[in-house]
């Protein structure tokens, strides 16, 4: 059976087609799930963060801060986090500890992202291991920044450090020594150490090789308080080198809870929040 | 005498017609096997920009079934600069279902309905489809380097009937989501249709 359709419907669909397309514009025309598209507001996002962190700089030696990671596939949970951690009045930053995708696609990022984006507080992200599979790597540098970074806030300096060995090859250090000696001598305006990594020493994602040179730079770090992971999905408090450096890991945001530090001079306490 | 003659006469009428006979048999299956290699010859050509399978990818492929709603194509894509760094060619093998060709008038037609399957493999140093030996058993599960897409769309078909260009051009659209976006939406409220499906646009020529 032939159906004719009159001239002037499909004139109209013709339009419709080529409305749909010029409104909707490139953000619909995907290359490849691994391909970055340029979105504005989408680059350099950690420095960025780190900025509005430090316009908070000042004498105070209090800080309140949120440690969480592995959000991977739980784009509701993370929503519901979000709306809790703007329900406190007194944080100062959210950390969030990799793992921000589960295939490392751009998408995955610029959803998470749009997410993390409500937050009231600034937020840094470190790169997980599911963040650098395929191309992953370089689109969290072309959103979030170097794998390595830091930044000092009242007095106390957080390391964060790229720590999936295993899923890069020997063109890239990681952990990266040069990265972490650097700060040994450089100590001007700084009291305390922090150090924030995805996956914990002993893990099949460290580079357990170097971990000995690790631990050793690391307890050289000036007033070290405390370590922080993600990646294991569970909360934790180890003692890896048995040399009274705890590594605190907090549990997979599915797991619906976050890490609230509070550092008061050179104590700090931190407590577990149910979402 | 004649007896013997006319025995001969029907043995060498039977030899003939049985070699007739034979060579016709012949003749039908060489036919038969050029029609056969024949339908390997592609039928048509595309074009298709976008749709997670490059930038731009070309393709080559055959219609069949009783209305002709049936397409196989195999494209070969490129993306010039994936994040901004070197180039990568992709593969890709598509199935398409056209149930419905209406006419418009005697030169254009309209197919409402598109809908295909297609598997894309990409070329490259990081995109591995068996899990490399460094990592532990099933640290990751899925293939990096191959997705699985399905994707709805539309066309409108030119009739030429021209030996030059061929017998139809057609322009078609199509969204596309892959079985990762799938995955990634499943349970989470918060990703909706929109934001899982990409947009590809495309034209497709028939020769004959």
């Amino acid at each position: 059976m032939k159906m004719a359709i009159r001239f002037g419907k499909i004139k109209f669909i013709i339009q419709a087609i080529f409305i749909t397309i010029f409104v909707s514009s490139c953000d619909l025309f995907e290359y490849q799930p691994y391909d970055t598209p340029n979105k504005e507001g989408l680059s350099d996002i950690n420095n960025l963060n780190i900025a509005k962190i430090s316009k908070n700089d000042n004498e105070n030696d209090t800080i309140r801060f949120v440690f969480t990671g592995d959000t991977q596939r739980c784009y509701d949970e993370t929503a519901d986090f979000v709306k809790d951690v703007n329900k406190h009045s007194n944080i100062d930053f959210v950390i969030h500890g990799g793992d921000i995708t589960d295939f490392g696609m751009s998408k995955e990022y610029i959803w998470m992202n749009d997410i993390l984006h409500d937050l009231k507080v600034p937020y840094v992200v470190l790169i997980g291991n599911h963040d650098v599979v395929g191309q992953g790597k370089d689109i969290y540098k072309a959103y979030f920044g170097a794998l390595n970074f830091d930044f000092t806030f009242r007095k106390t300096r957080f390391i964060c450090l790229n720590t999936n060995a295993l899923e890069f090859d020997y063109a890239t250090p990681v952990p990266d020594f040069d990265f972490m000696t650097s700060f040994l001598k450089d100590t001007a305006g700084v009291k305390q150490t922090i150090v924030v990594m995805h996956s914990p020493p002993l893990d099949d994602q460290f580079n357990n090789n170097v971990g000995l040179m690790f631990n050793y730079i690391i307890e050289r770090y000036k007033g070290l308080l405390f370590c922080l992971n993600a990646h294991r999905h569970i909360l934790s408090e180890i003692d890896y080198y048995n040399n009274g450096i705890i590594y605190y890991g907090c549990d997979d945001i599915a797991g619906r809870n976050y890490l609230l530090f509070t550092v008061i001079g050179n104590k700090y306490s931190y407590q577990v929040v149910k979402f | 005498m004649k007896k013997f003659c006319t025995l001969a006469l029907f043995f060498i009428l039977l030899f003939i017609y049985g070699n007739t006979k034979a060579e016709s048999l012949h003749d039908r299956k060489l036919a038969r096997m050029q029609r056969n290699w024949n339908n390997l010859i592609p039928k048509q050509s595309k074009v298709q920009f976008a749709g997670s399978m490059g930038m731009f990818s070309f393709g080559t492929g055959w219609y069949y079934g009783k209305k002709n709603q049936w397409e196989t194509d195999l494209y070969l894509g490129f993306i010039p600069h994936l994040n901004g760094g070197e180039g990568h060619p992709t593969i890709t093998i598509k199935e398409t279902f056209t149930p419905f060709r209406l006419p418009v008038n005697d030169r254009l037609f309209f197919e409402p309905l598109t809908s295909s399957i297609y598997i894309n493999k990409i070329f490259g140093q990081y995109f591995w489809s068996r899990l490399p030996e460094k990592y532990p058993d099933n640290y990751y599960f899925w293939a990096v380097n191959t997705r699985f897409n399905v994707s709805l769309g539309q066309a409108i078909s030119f009739r030429l009937g021209d030996k030059l260009l061929g017998k139809d051009l057609s322009l078609f659209y199509e969204f596309n989501t892959n079985d990762l976006y799938v995955i990634s939406a499943i349970g989470n409220k918060i990703i909706q249709l929109k934001d899982i499906v990409g947009l590809s646009l495309g034209i497709r020529c028939r020769l004959f």
